[in-house]
C-alpha cells in the first residue's frame, strides 16, 4: 500500500503544476493584449498571483475541516446559495455583464460567481443525501427530492443566463447518482423527466440557438457565434506538432478574443503544439485517475462520492473547455480549471481540491496508518 | 467490508477515453482541416508590408522619386457604408463614393498617418480595414518621366528606372510578413523595425541643371518647329556617364513604358557618314585630302541614283563630311565595301545594344551582309537601310570624341544602402578600340570643319572648337512604299572641345515642319547647350586659331 501513502501529494502536485503554467500563460497572453492597450502590462497576472496566495490559504485551512461538521452545514448553505443566486437576479443588485447577471461586484474591484461555489456544494448536497438514504436508492420518491432541487437550481442559474454551468450542474447530478450506486434504471428515468426542461432551454432563446448553428457549421467566418471557435481553430492549427514556442504566438495579440481565460487552450496549442496539447490533456486524466483512487480508497460511502463527484467536477469542466476550444462542443464560456484566468475559478478549484485531500485524510489515508 | 469499485473504474474510464477523444479531435483538426481553416482566417490577418522602396536622385543629390508611409483603407466583407459614415469620413479628407457591393474593397488608396489616428476614433472603423502601405510620389515629372518610370497598381517598377532597378529600390527577397491588426496597429513581431526601414537609394548620372537646361532647349525646339518628338542627350565623353538624357513629345503622355532615347529606332540619316569616312580612313584607302568627283547633285552608280542636296563638282573627302555630300559618301563606301563598312558599323555600336541599365532598349537594325541588297551599300554609306536610337548616334560620336575608343554610356552613379554603405559605384569601362587616335584626329578635325564653314556653321561658339555632324534624314514612308518627301528626321551631333574633348551632345527632332535639314532645326539647341556645358562645367576656350583643311 505504499503507492497510495503519496495520493494527495501526487494529486496536489498536478494541481500546482497546472496552476503554475496558467499563471505563466496568463502573463504570457494579456501582457501584450494589455500593453497595446496602455494598461499595466503585469495588472492581470499579479491579480491572478494575489489569487493564488488566497486559494493556497483556503485550501490549507481546508485541511483541518471535521467531515462530519460538514454534513451538518450542507442545509444552510443549501438555503444561501438560494438567496444568493436571487440575490443575483433582483435587478440593481449588480450590473450585468456583455447580458449576464453572474457575478457580485465586491468594493475592491474584486468580483465573485457565486455559481463557482454552489456546484461543489451540489456535489457535497448530492453525496451527503445519498449517504443518508443509501438503502432506498431504487424508491423514486427518495430520489425526486434532489431531481426538483436540481431543477430549481438549473432554472435560477439559466435565468442568469448561464447555460454552461445549468449543463455542468445536470451532469454532477448525473454522475453523482451514478457513482452513488442509484439503480441505472432509476437515473435514465429521471434523465427522461428533465429532457422537456432542457429542450426548452435550448431551443427557447435565440442566441442558444445561433451557437447551436455556429457550432454546425463553424465555416461561416463572419458569423460571431463562430468567429471566436475560427480563430481559436486557427490558433492550435497554426501551432502545429512542436509549437512556434513560448511567447511567440500571435493569436493573443487580440484576434483571439478571452485568450487568456477561455481559450488559454488554444494558446497553448499555438506556442507548444501538439506536444503542449498532450502534456495538458495527459495531466488532466492523471488528476481524475488519482481523485477517482483516493475516492475508492475511502471506507465510507459519503467521502466515496463525494470526492469522486468533486474530482469529476475538474474532469467536466476541462473537458469542457478543451471541447470548445477544439470546436468539439459548441461555444460556452467554460474556464479551464487551475490554468484559466478569473479568481472564483481559481478558488473554487483549490476548495474542490482541498476538500478532496480533507476528506481524504480523514476518511481513506487514516485507515492505512 | 466487500468494496465494488466497478463504477468508479468506469468513470475514470470514461474520463480518459474523454481525454483521448479531445486529442484526437486536435489531431483531425490539424491533419484534416487545416488549410481549410488557414485560409478562412489568415487573409484579413496577415499583410505583406514591404520596406519603404528606395529614392532616386540625380547626381547633384536632387530627389526625384521618394516614398512615403500611410495606409490604406479597405471594407470588409459583408459591410455596407452608410451615408452618415461616408460624410463622416468626408470630415477627416476621405472621400468615397457609396458602394453597395458586400465583398471585401479597396476603397481608399492612402490616407497619411494623422488621418489614421483620427479614423481610429470613428465609430466606423468597424466596418474597415486599416492596412499600412506606401505611396510613390514623383518630383520633376514632366523633365524626368520617361527616363524614371512609374509603378503599376501592384506597386512594382513598371517602366524605366523603377522596373530596371525594382529589386533594388523594393528589396524583393528581403520582404517580411509583419502583423498587424485590424485597425493597422502593428503587432509585437520579431521586426517592428521594418515600418521605418528603408531600401537602397539610386543616384543617376544626370546632372539636374543639365538635364533641366537641356528639356528647355529640346521644348523649344520642338515648339517652334513644330515636330513631333524632341531627343537630347548629353554624354560624358570621358567616363561614358549621361548628365543629360532628355525626350520631349507635343503630346505628354501619363506613363512612359519605355524611354524614346533607347526604345525609338530610326534611320540615322547623315551622321553615320562619320561612321564610313571612319572606316574609309582608318583601312587607309583614304586619304583626307583625295578627291571625288560629285556629279553635280546627281549621280547614277551601277544599282541607284543618288542626290545631292546642292551640286558639288569635285570634293576633297574632308568636304564631302563639311558640305555631307551623299555621292561622295558613297564613292568612298564603294572603295571601303561592303565587309568593311559593316565591320566599322558594328564596331561603332550599331545594330546591338549599348548597354545602358534601362529597360526595353532597341538595338536598331544593322542586317547581315548576306541579307544586304544591291543598294545597301549606298544607302547605309549615308544612314539609310540601317536604323538606330538616339542614345547609339551619341555613342558613335564618343567614339571619335574618345579618339577611337568605345565607352559603355551609363545612367548609374552609385547606389547607395540605407545604412550609407556605397553598394555599387559606375566605373567607367572601354567596351573596344574602333579606330587609331591618329584617324580620330583627322576625323575630329574634319567635324570641326562642320561647325566651321558646314552645314552646322549655326553651331559654332567663337573661341571654342566644336566637332558636329548634321543629318537630315527622309523617313520611309510605310503607306507609299518609299521614302516620303515631306517627313523628315534632323538631327545633330558632336562633341566639344575638338582636343581633349568632354562633352557627346546630340540633338534630334522628328518630323520638324517646314524647315527639315539638321544643321538649321538642331543647331539652336546644339549651340545654346554647348555654351551651357562650357559654362556649367567651365570648359575653357581653345586658344589656338583652327587649321583650315580647305582653303575658304
Amino acid at each position: 500500500m505504499g503507492r497510495k501513502k503519496h495520493l494527495k501529494e501526487t494529486l496536489i502536485a498536478v494541481a500546482y503544476f497546472l496552476t503554475l503554467l496558467g499563471l505563466i500563460m496568463i502573463l504570457n497572453t494579456s501582457s501584450v493584449s494589455h500593453a497595446l492597450k496602455l494598461k499595466n502590462p503585469y495588472s492581470v497576472f499579479l491579480k491572478q498571483l494575489v489569487w493564488l496566495v488566497i486559494s493556497t490559504v483556503i485550501f490549507f485551512l481546508l485541511w483541518e475541516l471535521d467531515t462530519q461538521k460538514l454534513r451538518k452545514a450542507i442545509p444552510y448553505a443549501v438555503i444561501v446559495s438560494f438567496l444568493l443566486l436571487i440575490l443575483l437576479l433582483i435587478p440593481g443588485i449588480t450590473k450585468p455583464v456583455k447580458g449576464a447577471k453572474r457575478w457580485f461586484f465586491l468594493p475592491g474591484g474584486i468580483s465573485l460567481q457565486p455559481v463557482e461555489f454552489i456546484k461543489i456544494l451540489w456535489v457535497l448536497y448530492l453525496a451527503d443525501y445519498l449517504d443518508r438514504h443509501r438503502k432506498q436508492l431504487y424508491d423514486l420518491k427518495i430520489l425526486i427530492g434532489p431531481l426538483i432541487l436540481l431543477v430549481f437550481f438549473s432554472f435560477l442559474i439559466f435565468l442568469q443566463p448561464d447555460f454552461g454551468n445549468t449543463v455542468l450542474f445536470f451532469l454532477i447530478f448525473s454522475i453523482v447518482f451514478f457513482i452513488g450506486k442509484v439503480p441505472v434504471s432509476r437515473i435514465l428515468l429521471l434523465i427522461l423527466f428533465i429532457i422537456p426542461f432542457a429542450y426548452w432551454a435550448v431551443m427557447g432563446t435565440e442566441y442558444r440557438r445561433a451557437r447551436i448553428r455556429a457550432f454546425l457549421s463553424p465555416g461561416e467566418y463572419e458569423k460571431k457565434e463562430s468567429y471566436q471557435l475560427m480563430r481559436s481553430l486557427s490558433a492550435i492549427v497554426s501551432g502545429g506538432i512542436i509549437g512556434k514556442g513560448a511567447g511567440s504566438g500571435i493569436s493573443k495579440l487580440m484576434y483571439l478574443p478571452c485568450a487568456h481565460t477561455d481559450f488559454i487552450f488554444s494558446v497553448i496549442c499555438e506556442e507548444f503544439g501538439i506536444i503542449g496539447a498532450v502534456f495538458i490533456l495527459f495531466l488532466y486524466s492523471f488528476f481524475a485517475i488519482i481523485g477517482l483512487k483516493m475516492a475508492v480508497a475511502c471506507r465510507d460511502n459519503f467521502s466515496k462520492i463525494a470526492i469522486g463527484g468533486l474530482v469529476s467536477v475538474i474532469g467536466i469542466e476541462a473537458f469542457a473547455n478543451i471541447g470548445v476550444s477544439t470546436g468539439l462542443l459548441p461555444t460556452k464560456g467554460l474556464p479551464l480549471p487551475f490554468v484559466s484566468y478569473g479568481g472564483s475559478n481559481l478558488l473554487a478549484s483549490f476548495i474542490i481540491l482541498g476538500l478532496m485531500v480533507s476528506i481524504y485524510i480523514e476518511n481513506g489515508e487514516r485507515s492505512y496508518l | 467490508m466487500k468494496k465494488d469499485n466497478t463504477r468508479f473504474t468506469f468513470l475514470g474510464t470514461c474520463f480518459v477515453m474523454l481525454f483521448a477523444l479531445l486529442l484526437g479531435r486536435i489531431l483531425y483538426v490539424l491533419a484534416v482541416k487545416k488549410d481549410e481553416i488557414l485560409s478562412q482566417t489568415k487573409t484579413n490577418l496577415q499583410h505583406k508590408i514591404k520596406k519603404l522602396r528606395g529614392n532616386i536622385y540625380t547626381n547633384d543629390g536632387i530627389l526625384l522619386a521618394t516614398s512615403i508611409r500611410g495606409f490604406e483603407i479597405y471594407k470588409k466583407a459583408g459591410q455596407i457604408l452608410t451615408k452618415k459614415d461616408i460624410k463622416k469620413l468626408k470630415k477627416i479628407g476621405i472621400s468615397i463614393t457609396p458602394e453597395l457591393n458586400k465583398k471585401r474593397k479597396l476603397i481608399y488608396k492612402f490616407i497619411n498617418p494623422y488621418q489614421q489616428e483620427k479614423l481610429k476614433k470613428l465609430p466606423v472603423k468597424k466596418k474597415l480595414e486599416i492596412i499600412p502601405t506606401q505611396k510613390r510620389i514623383y518630383y520633376r515629372k514632366n523633365i524626368y518621366a520617361p527616363l524614371i518610370g512609374f509603378l503599376n497598381y501592384e506597386k512594382k517598377g513598371a517602366a524605366g528606372i523603377e522596373y530596371y532597378f525594382d529589386d533594388i529600390l523594393s528589396e524583393i527577397k528581403k520582404v517580411k510578413t509583419l502583423e498587424i491588426d485590424l485597425s493597422g496597429n502593428l503587432l509585437l513581431t520579431k521586426n517592428p523595425e521594418i515600418l521605418y526601414a528603408k531600401c537602397s537609394d539610386v543616384y543617376l548620372t544626370i546632372e539636374n541643371p543639365v538635364q533641366e537646361f537641356l528639356y528647355e532647349q529640346i521644348k523649344n525646339t520642338v515648339e517652334k518647329f513644330h515636330g513631333k518628338k524632341g531627343y537630347g542627350i548629353v554624354i560624358n565623353a570621358r567616363t561614358g556617364e549621361i548628365p543629360g538624357f532628355v525626350s520631349y513629345e507635343k503630346e505628354q503622355k501619363k506613363f512612359y513604358m519605355k524611354n524614346p532615347l533607347i526604345g525609338d529606332a530610326f534611320e540615322p540619316g547623315s551622321t553615320f557618314k562619320i561612321v564610313t569616312v571612319s572606316a574609309a580612313l582608318q583601312e587607309k584607302i583614304v586619304t583626307p585630302f583625295e578627291k571625288f568627283y560629285c556629279g553635280e547633285g546627281q549621280f547614277r552608280f551601277p544599282t541607284i541614283t543618288v542626290r545631292d542636296h546642292e551640286p558639288y563638282e569635285w570634293l576633297t573627302v574632308a568636304e564631302i563630311i563639311q558640305h555631307s555630300s551623299n555621292i561622295g559618301i558613297c564613292k568612298i563606301a564603294e572603295k571601303l565595301g561592303k565587309q568593311k563598312l559593316y565591320f566599322y558599323a558594328r564596331a561603332f555600336g550599331f545594330g546591338n545594344y549599348t548597354g545602358i541599365s534601362l529597360p526595353a532598349e532597341s538595338r536598331g537594325v544593322l542586317r547581315r551582309i548576306k541579307n544586304w541588297s544591291e543598294t545597301s551599300l549606298y544607302c547605309t554609306s549615308f544612314g539609310q537601310e540601317v536604323s538606330a536610337t538616339p542614345l547609339q548616334i551619341a555613342q558613335a560620336f564618343s567614339v571619335i570624341a574618345n579618339n577611337g575608343l568605345l565607352i559603355a554610356p551609363k545612367i548609374i552613379k552609385k547606389i547607395v544602402a540605407s545604412s550609407g554603405r556605397t553598394l555599387y559605384q559606375s566605373k567607367k569601362s572601354v567596351v573596344r578600340k574602333v579606330i587609331s587616335p591618329e584617324t580620330a584626329k583627322t576625323v575630329k578635325e574634319m567635324l570641326l570643319n562642320v561647325t566651321e564653314n558646314g552645314t552646322a556653321i549655326r553651331a559654332k561658339i567663337k573661341g571654342w572648337k566644336i566637332c558636329a555632324k548634321t543629318g537630315t534624314a527622309q523617313k520611309f514612308d510605310a503607306s507609299i512604299g518609299k521614302y516620303s518627301n515631306e517627313k523628315y528626321f534632323a538631327s545633330l551631333g558632336g562633341f566639344l572641345p575638338m582636343e581633349n574633348s568632354r562633352f557627346v551632345i546630340f540633338i534630334g527632332v522628328d518630323e520638324p515642319e517646314k524647315f527639315y535639314y539638321g544643321g538649321l532645326v538642331c543647331a539652336k539647341a546644339f549651340k545654346k547647350t554647348a555654351q551651357f556645358l562650357i559654362d556649367y562645367y567651365g570648359i575653357p576656350p581653345d586658344e589656338k586659331e583652327p587649321q583650315m583643311l580647305v582653303k575658304k
